[in-house]
């Protein structure tokens, strides 16, 4: 199975179904205390001030912590340690699943050791980035799945080489992006030639390489980076970052980009990654 | 064959997608597209006009996204079973939302063939033991 979150896999197996998940977010949302809340619960803000903080974010697309610290409400330490318990305190769907006798305990057990070893393969290794890359969340994740997804999608063997700044637009005939925004925005390109194009496009459509036009070649192209970019941002969201995708686009803004030679059994491509 | 097929409405934005599981669908026996959107308007228009057995519905889309089209759809078709098949849908936070929102499965791309399978066969039985395919006037 690819990346997925635990309520997915229990369906997919057949252990529980979408009603009994839905009842077991609900109880979630019950349960689990917002920052706000645990700030009030914790006597580090009273009620008054975490309401004004809930009306500002109704102006303000701003997560609670960081509006509360902007209003000299609550320190970053506190914002941190509030997190923190949050995270360790927090219900989570194979015990609420258990809490609604929708689970056995003994099963759940056993099913999160099947669930971590089916997603083990989704683990990111440490990879060296060049200078800018550094420190953007998402761009290893990209990188380290990029041949894996590849495989699945077009059956083309990859090899990512390392990243060199930009300098130049790449001389490719078809290139297409997508951006991530958020914590750690990203615009991921792929760039390749009429033959690694067609086969992509191809092998993820099912559709014979003659019938693929040119309005095809790209989305094809554009299909893949959805998959790749939408992975990536599952598991990155694991890790507490939160990023949208936006939809596939033609016009590619490389300057102050990293482009990262692929080598490829189809064609000639490249990859390049902009942080946003 | 059997008497009445599932009617399966397929929502994406991409080419590709749409001719992957129009492709994967026609080689179901028991399933058949009945038509196809690009975005979720479209879709919302489309189930009220088709009223399908199954939607599957991607959820990054220009316009209106899956999840509004979703929303929009359970509150006008409520009837209606919606699968959402995207390249987000291993995100918690997407997933959940979509169950929340009536969501009856939330697959994530790539498509897997024995996963898309096997909630049509599911689907399919739903529909018959319901008493027939309650769009199943095609043939």
């Amino acid at each position: 199975m690819g990346v997925q979150f635990f309520g997915q896999y229990l369906i997919e197996c057949g252990e529980v179904n979408a009603e009994q998940v839905r009842a077991a977010l609900n109880l979630m949302d019950v349960e689990n205390r917002s920052i706000g809340e645990l700030a009030v619960e914790g006597r580090l803000l009273s009620k008054a001030d975490a309401d004004k903080v809930n009306a500002e974010q109704r102006h303000r697309d701003m997560p609670f912590g960081e509006l509360a610290v902007e209003m000299g409400l609550l320190d970053e330490e506190q914002i941190d340690n509030l997190v923190q318990l949050q995270w360790r305190t927090r219900l989570r769907i194979g015990q609420a699943l258990v809490r609604l006798r929708h689970l056995d305990r003994a099963r759940l057990d056993e099913l999160l050791i099947r669930y971590e070893e089916d997603q083990e393969p989704h683990r990111i290794e440490n990879l060296e980035l060049p200078l800018g890359l550094e420190g953007n969340a998402l761009a290893p994740i990209v990188l380290d799945l990029f041949p894996n997804m590849m495989m699945r999608v077009a059956r083309i063997s990859t090899r990512v080489g390392c990243g060199e700044p930009i300098f130049e637009r790449p001389d490719f005939s078809v290139q297409i992006a997508v951006a991530v925004s958020g914590d750690s925005g990203l615009l991921v390109g792929l760039v390749g030639d009429e033959e690694f194009s067609r086969h992509v496009a191809a092998k993820a459509s099912g559709l014979d390489p003659d019938r693929i036009d040119a309005d095809m070649l790209l989305d094809g192209m554009g299909e893949f980076l959805n998959v790749l970019a939408g992975n990536a941002m599952a598991i990155a969201e694991r890790n507490g970052i939160e990023l949208e995708l936006e939809p596939p686009r033609a016009e590619i803004d490389v300057g102050s980009g990293f482009v990262f030679e692929l080598a490829v059994n189809v064609g000639t491509a490249a990859l390049i990654l902009k942080p946003l | 064959m059997p008497d009445k097929k599932l009617t399966v409405l397929i929502v994406d934005d991409s080419r590709t997608v749409l001719a992957q599981i129009e492709s994967f669908v026609a080689a179901n026996e028991t399933a058949e597209v009945v038509g196809t959107a690009r975005n979720g308007a479209e879709a919302v228009q489309q189930v009220s006009r088709l009223k399908p057995d199954l939607v599957l519905m991607d959820i990054v889309m220009p316009d209106v996204d899956g999840l509004s089209a979703l929303r929009l759809i359970a509150a006008k078709n409520p009837e209606t079973r919606v699968a959402m098949l995207s390249s987000v849908g291993a995100m918690a936070s997407k997933a959940e939302e979509a169950f929340r929102l009536g969501a009856i499965q939330v697959m994530s791309k790539p498509i897997d063939e024995d996963v898309l399978g096997a909630l049509l066969a599911q689907e399919y039985e739903r529909a018959r033991s319901a008493g027939g395919s309650r769009a199943g006037g095609r043939q």
